[in-house]
Formats: structure tokens, sequence, C-alpha cells
């Protein structure tokens, strides 16, 4: 496999077309064109570059997608919408688990006792990042499956 | 409102100079700025002053059958330049101590 294939699927999943071919292309086209004569050292120092390239264009694709709403009424509405999407998504697997865990619950009173035993125990930040985690790890997966939509013209 | 005026960082006054005069790729860069570049931040850096009119960029000419992505060679515009110029005039001016300015 060429270097770097793995990353540019990824990366052009995550970014927008334009961002991605002005950012990333150009480090990972590097990392390749000197991948066949590198050292280690020298192909590890590449990965990071395209890496630290990938961290960039993400955050500068992230600072567009927030700053669009102030100047266009049409991506206000659109991102109106993708965060009503992404909440629903997200609330949908929430009750999901919620539900899962209430069945374990009335099946397993041990497990009951035990999640009693930790909350009582824990302080109220512990039990604060406790619900952060519960609501994070149904965020992941949405956020994996469903990023918001961007717009490729670079009119911002 | 009133447009915002262009604006340059000294990173970016330094990859003008480097590929004022002919095209260059973003490694390339990277070496010839002895240090002062990093391998991460050219490609972001040059991205942003692509974006800002800065700089152009096309992608090299690749024989057939070539694997991997095409590589991307940048040259310095007009309007960089005279952006660059122009703050640097600026920076002299307000460099200048009282006494020299009489």
């Amino acid at each position: 496999m060429i270097p770097g294939t793995r990353l540019t699927t990824v990366s052009s999943r995550f970014l927008r077309a334009e961002t991605f071919d002005l950012m990333v292309s150009p480090a990972i086209a590097d990392l390749q064109f000197e991948a066949p004569t590198a050292s280690r050292v020298r192909r590890l120092q590449s990965y990071a570059g395209v890496w630290r390239a990938c961290c960039g264009a993400l955050c500068q694709d992230i600072a567009l997608t927030l700053k669009a709403p102030f100047v266009d009424e049409a991506r206000r509405a659109a991102l109106q919408s993708d965060v009503l999407t992404f909440a629903w998504l997200t609330l949908f697997q929430v009750c999901y688990y919620a539900g899962m865990l209430t069945i374990a619950f009335s099946k397993w009173s041990d497990l009951r006792a035990w999640l009693h035993t930790v909350l009582l125990r824990t302080s109220v930040l512990e039990a604060l990042m406790l619900g952060a985690v519960a609501l994070l790890l149904p965020a992941l997966p949405v956020l994996a499956c469903f990023w918001p939509r961007r717009d490729d013209a670079r009119t911002c | 409102m009133p447009e915002r005026l262009p604006s340059i960082s000294p990173v970016e006054s330094l990859v003008l100079a480097l590929i004022e005069s002919r095209e260059r790729y973003g490694l390339e860069l990277v070496d010839l700025a002895g240090g002062r570049l990093k391998r991460g931040s050219v490609y972001v850096t040059l991205g942003r002053m692509e974006a800002k009119g800065f700089v152009t960029s096309r992608q090299e000419e690749r024989a057939p059958g070539a694997i991997g992505l095409p590589r991307r060679l940048y040259r310095a515009t007009p309007y960089g330049l005279k952006v660059r110029d122009a703050y640097q005039l600026l920076r002299e001016a307000l460099a200048l101590k009282p006494a020299e300015a009489r």
C-alpha cells in the first residue's frame, strides 16, 4: 500500500474538498514522494507533519463552519437543521442505551446495587463526568456517521 | 461595514520571499527556511495564503502511470508581494525612534 492512503481516505472524509486539496493533499503528496528514499526518522517526521496539517485544516474548517451562519442566512438555516439532526440522532441513542440499562437494572439487582454504591461514593464532579461520558458515548458514533455538511464554495 | 485590510505575518513574509522568484514545493520551503518553517504548519500557512490571494499554486505535471497524489507547486502573486512590501514599509516606519523621525 502507498504510504498515506488511509490518511487520504480519512481526511478527505472529514474535510471540505477545497481544504483537503490545499492543505492536506500536498502534505501527503510530499510524504509519498519522499517515502522510497527517506529514513525511518524522516518518514516519522513526514507523518507527524501530515497529522499537523490535518489538525490545522480541521481547525480552519470548523472556524469557517462556525463563522458561516453570521455572514449568510442560508448557511444559518443549514446549520440549524444540522444541529437539530445531530441532537435528534444523539438523543435517539441516549434513549436506546437508557432503555437497555433500565432493563438490565430490573433484571439484575446486583448491578443496581453496585451502581448505587458507585454513585454514592463519587463526588458531584465525578458524577457529572460520568454523565458527560454517558452523553459522549452515543454522540461519538453519530459524529462519525453524520458530519455536519459543509459548503465547498469559499465565500466567507 | 468597511472592508478589512489585508494582514501578513512574518512567517507569510518569509514564505513569499522564498517563492518570489520561482515555483517551489512545500517541502523545499521547509528545507530552505532552515528551521523557521515546520513541516506540519507550512501547508496550513500556504493554504491560508492562497485563500488570501498571496500565493497561487498548481499541481505538478506527472508522468503517466505515476502513483500517489500529485505534488503542489507554489508561486507568489504580485498582490502578495505588494502587501508584503507595504507591511515592510509600515514596520520600518513604526520602528523609527522620535529623534529619527524629525
